[in-house]
């Protein structure tokens, strides 16, 4: 009955109560994962409202936990470093404005920032002008039960090349794919930050696999 | 499309760990996932960047965050929890050793902390916490029964493992009768609100394992702690009236378990709301008119069967109408065998004329009316008044007018009874005995303002 996250929650209403003591707010936030169980949600949770009170250290421990997923979905999708830490400066300079608006119920936190940086990630294309992302031939798509690519063909692909494949699928299955896999978010946080199902989701990451997999295979054989 | 649906799932359970691939197509593509998550690896962000932009967002956040702080919400204020300085020192000592060795050995060492250990504090700090974070009756109710729960365990380990001043104890008993009368009284008001029978079974199952519990203490306390004792027993029996009156087809209530809380002894009716120690009470047919084939209380609740399941459903619905409480159960009064029994099946009472003190006083022409009350603070402004009859033994009818508008009680003792307002109300006991005779005492029961 007793369990180990009631410790935590003592630790956390304390912090919430007296947010002046950075030593608790300071070991709340140290988890370095992606937020997976209740314990870490309720981490999160208490440093989303410790930032709107305004306390900009508990804002940059959430920097420290997403920052990474952020920066390789932009990066999974721009291709260029250069253009993927400009995105990911903007990304969270506008959550940082922004923080107050975020409620928990509308999006979970990581969904929320990852739809700023496609946000972003698009008006940087259009207002460009130019083509969005590498664009190569895709086969058709087929319900298939062909194998996919051997394994060896696989880890010899350079993660250029994987992520020039990833980024020539149609929008929607790319993203499904950077989150889940580059970012590792849950299904759950995938179906919210593309506004989609549970369900669909698993179903849409099966298509994008299935498709990046010939995608790649098509590559390599040519 | 069930082909493309089941093949979703497939390839998500196998990706998840939770099953394994269940085709070489679905081995394959999860290679390529795998392949994903080694190039995520790869697109890291250098050290440089992340520090550079964490400090400019510190930066910024310093005037951003501060100068549009908005105006702070009734949820933020949410609640005001008050920390001892112990705990204050322990929740760093926690939050801290949390990132390090995880909170597993910490939590040992508070879970099993008994009064008087120094992890103690903590771990009453960190029930409060949870219980803050509760929404809700059902909850809170039934969270409060865990926690007095926690006090019996707790009664029972410091009698077993050490000596202690009875004053330990003796708080310790007092707090479960606290959190369980809190804690029933919560989860009879959401049970009247929404009518979920859980409320009221969870409260049954509450009080058998908490009964056993106590049962197990006896003997074993003296001074206060066995005062402390008594009480809670009390306080549990009469939980259990009114969780039978309330609804006596809720299961989870063991017989036996419950009339051991009476004890032993001449008070042989099974019914919990003639308390041990009051000795008065022995004579008269007890406590609730008694319905012949059934519960206890207002309900002639027609299928007398012992229905412990708690999943069977409706059987209160086919008594005569009535669903309110005891208040209204003048009918069945007529029938002297009584069964007062806290349970919901119709088993006969081993002596239904219990009468271990002889009622062979010379029978004056009236019955002497009286009564006691003791109150305990709720929530808020509210006092929780539980009223013990005290008139003479030869009172076979009482009626309780609580003097607030409520409706009247018709029992003996009738159940805790929440002044939800301060002031003073005009309490009326009227008793009347098997010659027609009757009287009546009013007393004033102030509630404070707190």
């Amino acid at each position: 009955m007793f369990e180990g996250r009631g410790a935590l929650r003592v630790a956390i209403a304390y912090a919430l109560s007296e947010p002046s003591d950075r030593r608790v707010v300071r070991a709340i936030g140290s988890r370095p994962n992606p937020p997976r169980d209740e314990d870490d949600l309720e981490r999160i949770r208490a440093l989303i409202e410790l930032a709107q009170k305004g306390d900009a250290d508990a804002f940059g421990q959430l920097y420290d936990r997403y920052m990474t997923s952020i920066f390789r979905f932009v990066h999974a999708r721009v291709g260029s470093p250069q253009l993927a830490e400009d995105i990911t400066s903007d990304t969270f300079l506008r959550a940082l404005r922004s923080i107050h608006s975020y409620t928990w119920q509308g999006k979970d936190f990581a969904a929320w920032l990852t739809t700023i940086a496609r946000n972003l990630i698009a008006d940087h294309y259009k207002s460009r002008r130019t083509q969005l992302e590498m664009v190569t031939d895709l086969p058709p798509e087929r319900a298939s039960t062909q194998p996919a690519p051997d394994t060896d063909v696989l880890a010899g692909i350079s993660t250029q090349t994987l992520m020039r494949a990833v980024n020539s699928l149609p929008a929607e299955q790319r993203d499904c794919i950077l989150m889940r896999f580059i970012q590792e978010l849950s299904i759950a946080e995938t179906a919210q930050a593309l506004g989609k199902s549970e369900g669909a989701v698993k179903q849409l990451q099966l298509r994008a696999v299935r498709r990046l997999a010939k995608v790649v295979e098509k590559e390599t054989v040519t | 499309m069930s082909w493309r649906i089941r093949d979703a799932r497939d390839f998500a359970d196998a990706l998840e760990g939770r099953a394994r691939p269940s085709s070489r197509e679905v081995a394959s593509l999860i290679a390529v996932a795998e392949r994903l998550c080694e190039a995520a690896a790869e697109l890291q962000p250098s050290p440089a960047f992340q520090t550079s932009l964490r400090t400019s967002l510190m930066t910024e956040a310093a005037t951003v965050l501060t100068a549009t702080a908005p105006p702070v919400t009734a949820r933020a204020h949410r609640r005001q929890i008050s920390f001892p300085v112990a705990t204050r020192r322990a929740a760093i000592a926690v939050a801290a050793l949390a990132t390090t060795f995880g909170l597993v050995g910490m939590t040992t060492a508070s879970a099993s902390a008994l009064p008087g250990d120094t992890l103690y504090p903590v771990k009453r700090g960190v029930e409060n916490a949870r219980l803050a974070l509760k929404r809700g009756d059902s909850e809170r109710g039934a969270f409060r029964l865990e926690l007095a729960a926690n006090r019996v365990a707790e009664a029972n380990g410091l009698v077993e493992h050490r000596s202690v001043p009875a004053t330990l104890e003796a708080d310790t008993l007092t707090a479960y009768s606290e959190q369980a009368d809190q804690g029933s009284d919560t989860l009879v008001r959401s049970f009247k609100a929404t009518d979920h029978r859980a409320d009221i079974i969870t409260i049954n199952r509450f009080a058998n394992s908490t009964a056993g519990q106590l049962e197990k203490l006896e003997g074993k306390l003296d001074g206060p702690a066995a005062v402390a004792l008594a009480a809670a027993q009390t306080q549990l029996a009469s939980i259990v009236d009114t969780t039978s009156r309330l609804c006596p087809a809720c299961g989870g209530i063991d017989r036996d378990v419950i009339s051991a809380l009476t004890g032993p002894g001449p008070a042989t009716e099974p019914g919990p709301s003639s308390p041990a120690p009051s000795p008065p009470d022995g004579a008269a047919p007890q406590t609730n008119p008694a319905p012949g084939p059934g519960p206890v209380g207002g309900r002639p609740a027609g299928a007398g069967d012992a229905d412990e399941d708690s999943s069977n459903d409706s059987r209160d619905d086919d008594s005569s109408g009535d669903s309110d409480d005891a208040s209204d159960s003048d009918e069945e009064e007529s029938d002297a065998s009584d069964e007062p029994e806290p349970s919901p099946s119709p088993r006969p009472s081993p002596s239904p004329s219990p009468t271990p003190s002889p009622s062979s006083t010379p029978t004056p022409a009236a019955p002497k009316a009286d009564f006691t009350w003791s109150g305990q603070p709720g929530v808020g402004n509210e006092l929780r008044v539980t009223f013990r009859d005290a008139s003479s033994p030869d009172a076979i009818r009482w009626k309780w007018d609580f003097g607030d508008g409520s409706p009247t009680s018709q029992v003996k003792n009738p159940p805790r009874h929440t002044y939800p307002a301060s002031g003073t109300y005009a309490v009326t006991l009227s008793v009347s005995n098997k010659s027609g005779g009757s009287n009546a005492v009013t007393k004033s029961v102030t509630v404070p303002v707190r």
